[in-house]
């Protein structure tokens, strides 16, 4: 991730390097990265969006057709 | 934001630092040594020297779901070296699988107490995968071991490079680099090294590749290019079984991994036809528990033979599994739950296809890497390797590679003990170092010409996958090509001069392809030496298609001369201490 100085906002520099871990989807203080798949390898509309907890995750994933799942799981032990 | 790239060498900053251990890559391996050498001497300056952000950086970045060496109540070391030196296709260091094998559960309780949550099952025990696999929830497993290396007292350097040792002769007396956010050089002084920069990724070129954006859909972690491996050959460290390389049956096109489904769920390969893969064609092989490079090297015969495509199939699994598996994927590589999602695929109807990886050097899990003794001491003094930079061990995975941390801490602070100089800096090497790690720089401030990494980085994946048995060529080799891929890596080499970089971060992509042409060129050297076909999935010389007991049950080993650059490949014995037949588990 770098800053634009111009608009201020981070962008991702190399997204043909990237290697789609999430990590900084998860670490993002204000959820506001999204890692889309290239399109060679997944069709377009699906999401897959994190909600961190402190000691848990719950994840929301949308697939092409619309449908919607959810997962919730600890992260960390008490 | 990061600092503009120095178009001068005397408008490089410095920053000198002493200490006494340094631990290269804050990875798995890493974090262990480092806590162990503070636990152990809390009087001793500890630092780590990480290219990225320890919190996410290496293998474990995007999480972990199992833990694949856990040895339960019903086993013993000597079952694992069993089970581990058949699986290796007999060849494995006795001694330093002995040592690894008795710190495996130590590390992985210890993780536990820190905050890792490992699945329990109704007698309370770890919850089984497998035989040697444990089941844990491992998303943010990095984040609570780098709070731990943090709250022992480490120094934590982000973001700084390492490009080469510090050299006393042929001792190691620390090591240099510099900074992707700051820009400066870094020269750190140590009492005792220990490298711990995991494997190389991005040697061949992966199938996903595209001129868009697939470049690092890639199974082992990307930002892991042999840099430990190439400082170590620079240097003239021994190395070992770099031609047994690591290629994984992973899900197709998305390369993520697939022991979760066929080890987790139990879900068997099958081809195009419906065919059970490893029962019906393997099963004198061992069936479903062959040999890894069995498995990698099944699809791929399915394909030649016109069976292919192959899949594992998930078409029996519940949808409580499905959900447990995605759980799993969320766990260890979230967006391959993404992908599913992104091919509208519902696995109870669909299967999920699998293929063969682009082949890594990991040490972790085949054997590759510097060649070390029972301390994890390379053959340069002052050096030590843990995890899967170091060579020797295979099957080390998560456990392994922090098992290795711990033992490599305990064998530095030995040696730091014993030591009675610290060694001097050489400043012209220093100055020498500079130059070399900024020259892609300056030339493009002074030519503003050349070539960029990107495109030496794909001419040398290209050239690898065509004539050093990439994924594209099944895997296959054979003594022309060998020597084709060596000519052109010659050539490679010799135009780093024309390197340039327009920033910090080309200027880290510039020393990485220039450590992964150091690295393919050993490898090269190795696979040409080893003239028969050990391992069909991982090393397959086309040209000598059988095993050869009489010349090559032995470990094959290279040292590169640091004044000459000339390679010499020979080779070390084979030590049994655990009896029985070595093919066998
Ligand atoms: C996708 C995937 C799934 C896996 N699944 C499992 C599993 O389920 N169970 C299991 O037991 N094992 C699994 N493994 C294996 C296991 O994760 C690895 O073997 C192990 O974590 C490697 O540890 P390491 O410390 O050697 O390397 P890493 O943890 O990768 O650490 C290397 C560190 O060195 C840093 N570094 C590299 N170059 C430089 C440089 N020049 N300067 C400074 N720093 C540098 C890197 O940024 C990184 O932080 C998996 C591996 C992968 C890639």
């Amino acid at each position: 991730m770098v800053l634009d100085e111009n608009t201020g906002k981070a962008y991702c520099r190399s997204a043909r390097d990237c290697w789609d871990c999430m990590s900084c989807v998860k670490a993002c203080p204000h959820g506001a990265i999204e890692t889309r798949l290239p399109y060679q390898l997944g069709y377009y509309p699906a999401k897959l969006i994190p909600l961190v907890g402190s000691n848990k995750i719950s994840w929301t994933v949308v697939d092409i057709h619309g449908n919607v799942e959810r997962f919730t799981f600890k992260t960390r032990n008490d | 934001m990061p600092a503009k790239l120095p178009t001068k060498l005397e408008d490089v900053a410095e920053v000198r630092i002493e200490t006494d251990i340094l631990i290269i890559g804050a990875g798995n391996a890493g974090c262990y040594a480092a806590i162990e050498a503070k636990r152990r001497r809390p009087d001793l300056r500890v630092t780590l020297m990480e290219k990225a952000h320890i919190d996410r950086s290496g293998c474990l970045a995007a999480g972990m779901d199992a833990i694949n060496t856990y040895i339960k109540k019903n086993e013993t070391i000597e079952s694992f070296v069993r089970w581990s030196r058949a699986q290796a296709g007999g060849l494995l260091r006795e001694d330093l699988t002995i040592t690894m094998a008795e710190l495996l559960n130590q590390a992985i309780e210890e993780w536990e107490e820190w905050g890792l949550p490992i699945k329990k099952d109704e007698n309370g025990e770890y919850l089984a995968r497998g035989r040697w696999d444990i089941a844990i929830q491992g998303s943010e497993m990095k984040v609570i071991l780098a709070e731990k290396v943090r709250e022992y007292g480490c120094e934590v350097l982000n973001r700084v490079v390492a490009t080469n040792y510090l050299l006393d002769g042929d001792r190691v007396v620390g090591a240099m680099g510099f900074g992707v956010r700051d820009g400066k050089f870094y020269i750190i002084k140590a009492g005792a090294t220990i490298v711990a920069t995991g494997g190389a990724a991005g040697l061949y070129k992966p199938y996903t590749n595209d001129g868009n954006d697939c470049h690092h859909q890639i199974w082992y972690c990307p930002f892991n290019v042999g840099t430990g491996y190439a400082m170590g050959i620079r240097a003239g460290a021994e190395m070992t079984t770099f031609e047994m390389r690591w290629c994984a049956v992973r899900t197709k096109d998305f390369n993520g991994p697939i022991d979760t489904i066929s080890v987790g769920y139990k879900a068997p390969m099958i081809n195009a036809k419906g065919e059970k893969i490893l029962a019906e064609r393997y099963a004198h092989m061992g069936g479903d528990a062959a040999p890894r490079f069995v498995r990698a090297n099944a699809p791929m015969e399915e394909w030649l033979a016109g069976r292919g495509p192959c899949y594992v199939d998930t078409r029996h699994m519940t949808p409580e599994q499905v959900k447990n598996l995605k759980i799993d994927y969320l766990n260890e590589r979230p967006s391959f739950v993404l992908f599913l999602a992104a091919r509208g695929q519902d696995i109870t109807k669909e299967p999920i296809e699998v293929y063969g990886s682009d082949p890594y050097i990991v040490g972790g899990h085949t054997a590759s890497g510097y060649w070390i003794d029972v301390k994890r001491a390379t053959t340069l003094p002052g050096l030590f390797a843990c995890g899967d930079v170091a060579g020797g061990v295979p099957n080390k995975f998560v456990g392994g590679c922090a098992a290795e941390g711990i033992l490599a801490a305990r064998g530095a602070i030995e040696y730091l003990e014993s030591l009675e100089d610290k060694g001097q800096v050489d400043e012209s090497l220093v100055a020498a170092e500079k130059a070399r790690v900024y020259a892609p720089a300056i030339r493009q401030a002074r030519e503003g010409d050349g070539i960029t990494p990107r495109e030496m980085e794909e001419r040398l994946q290209r050239l690898m996958d065509e004539y050093a048995g990439g994924v594209h060529q099944f895997y296959r080799m054979n003594r022309e090509r060998l020597e084709y891929a060596l000519k052109h890596l010659a050539i490679l080499k010799d135009q780093t001069k024309y390197l340039i970089a327009r920033d910090l971060h080309e200027l880290m992509e510039a020393h990485e392809v220039i450590d992964r042409l150091d690295v393919a060129e050993v490898l090269v050297h190795h696979l040409l030496f080893r003239e028969e076909t050990r391992w069909p999935g991982w090393q397959n010389r086309v040209d000598f298609p059988e095993r050869d007991d009489s010349r090559f049950d032995c470990f094959v080993n290279s040292r590169r001369d640091p004044k000459t650059g000339k390679i010499e490949v020979f080779t070390r014995p084979y030590e049994q201490i655990v009896p029985g037949d070595r093919y066998r588990p």
